[in-house]
């Protein structure tokens, strides 16, 4: 962090990086710099590949060098904060209203397309009766005994509106919520779509199998897949493989949990040969394929769980009636409590 | 001067082969990136120094709307050109 290296420890590193020897290193640098510089001296711009460009420019006090990075170096030194997207400010939100989305928040489990069908529904008072009908169908659900636990959010969330302002700040964060999950889910696709890498570096580890005195490696950050079939195989084009391999565990290769182990296959399972252009090949069709079956995948679930959802609205709708009219013959309110709280 | 006259400038000051000197380049640029990414600047005498600086997260005025973004933070990779070299390059 911060530090200042001066030019023999940068001779060093370059000297270890290239595999050459210092004397080497050295020679190259100094020669790199005076040309360069010379170059720079007659007016001309230099341009190095993955580095940058200098250039001379005039300012006020005579020529200077501007140097402007090349994309790959502009990248890897921004690669911290790759996922954080210019965004606008909520202006008059207060403490408070923080405080009560927090709160709303906190039962709610990950599962994205749960919340699907609200992100439909932007405008304050839409969500606000979105979430008096979601009132309901919680109430209710309890008569059919069923995907009950399939939405748990909103049984938590119906529990904090008593009063109708509470309601008001529910709705709100419910907004808020699915907003920030469909930004998130926004992301998770475009990346998934244009850079792979990228996806590749949230995917993390599966559970170990149980049986079998099979080859595995732990996924770690800077332990990917791509970087398993590297060393395991010779040529990184083959983590697909592996993800095909561990496809029981964890269907969606991008989202293998962080810190435990997956398989790898041994190599002639799926005729790995880095050596072979053919191989190579194979593997790049299989990792399209199997990109392709994750997205599609991944879409349709999405409306599936829409489709229940209305359904299971439309039920609740018909179980309001049905509960109205057991109230009506069940005068003893002792069992409408029992029933309420079952 | 683009990056292959640079590489073909270089291999034959050096008397070494094309893919040695891009070797070289490559670990150059490779180290660059390393050191930028630790925040780290390298200096190279009579030439300049490249900095890596980190801006925090800014809130900027979209002038036209009037709405407020939050700017994520960012590391730019700056380059301070030595005095002795701009010295030179302002010699008459």
């Amino acid at each position: 962090m911060k530090e200042k290296i001066a030019f023999p420890q940068l001779v060093e590193l370059v000297a270890e990086k290239a595999s050459t020897t210092s004397r080497m290193s050295e020679l190259f640098l100094q020669e790199l710099f005076t040309t360069i510089s010379q170059a720079l001296g007659k007016g001309e711009t230099v341009k190095i590949k993955g580095l940058g460009t200098f250039k001379t420019e005039k300012d006020d006090d005579g020529k200077n060098v501007i140097f402007i990075p090349d994309n790959a170096l502009a990248e890897a030194v921004n690669a911290p904060f790759a996922q954080f997207k210019a965004v606008e400010l909520c202006d008059g939100v207060t403490q408070e209203q923080l405080d009560e989305i927090d709160a709303a928040m906190q039962p709610e489990p990950v599962a994205e397309p749960a919340t699907e069908p609200v992100e439909a529904v932007e405008p304050v008072q839409d969500v606000k009766q979105e979430v008096e009908k979601e009132e309901e169908v919680v109430e209710i659900v309890e008569v059919p005994q069923q995907d009950e636990a399939t939405e748990p959010q909103e049984e938590a969330s119906v529990d904090v509106p008593k009063t109708t302002n509470k309601r008001k700040w529910l709705a709100i964060a419910a907004g808020i919520a699915a907003i920030a999950l469909v930004a998130g889910i926004a992301t998770h696709y475009i990346k998934n779509g244009s850079n792979e890498t990228v996806a590749q570096a949230d995917s993390i580890a599966a559970p170990k199998p149980a049986a079998a005195p099979v080859v595995t490696d732990t996924l770690r950050n800077d332990n990917r897949l791509f970087d398993m079939a590297q060393r395991h195989y010779g040529d990184q084009a083959f983590w697909v493989y592996i993800a095909l391999e561990n496809q029981q565990q964890f269907p969606d290769y991008h989202k293998i949990p962080k810190g435990s182990a997956v398989v790898i296959p041994p190599a002639e399972k799926y005729g790995i040969n880095s050596d072979s252009k053919q191989s190579l090949k194979k593997a790049a069709k299989a990792a399209a394929e199997l990109k392709a079956a994750t997205t599609q995948k991944v879409e349709p679930e999405k409306d599936d769980k829409a489709l229940e959802k209305k359904e299971l609205k439309e039920k609740s709708k018909d179980a309001v009636d049905k509960k109205e009219d057991l109230e009506d013959k069940a005068n003893d309110s002792g069992r409408k409590h029992h029933h309420r709280h079952h | 001067m683009q990056h292959k006259e640079l590489v073909d400038t270089l291999s034959k000051s050096l008397g070494r082969s094309k893919s040695d000197i891009n070797k070289l380049v490559e670990a150059l640029s490779n180290v660059v990136i390393e050191r930028c990414s630790e925040l780290d600047s390298i200096s190279v005498p009579r030439f300049g120094t490249i900095d890596a600086v980190k801006h925090n997260e800014t809130v900027e005025v979209d002038e036209s709307t009037g709405k407020r973004m939050l700017l994520p933070p960012r590391v730019e990779v700056e380059f301070t050109t030595s005095t002795v070299f701009k010295k030179r390059l302002n010699q008459p």
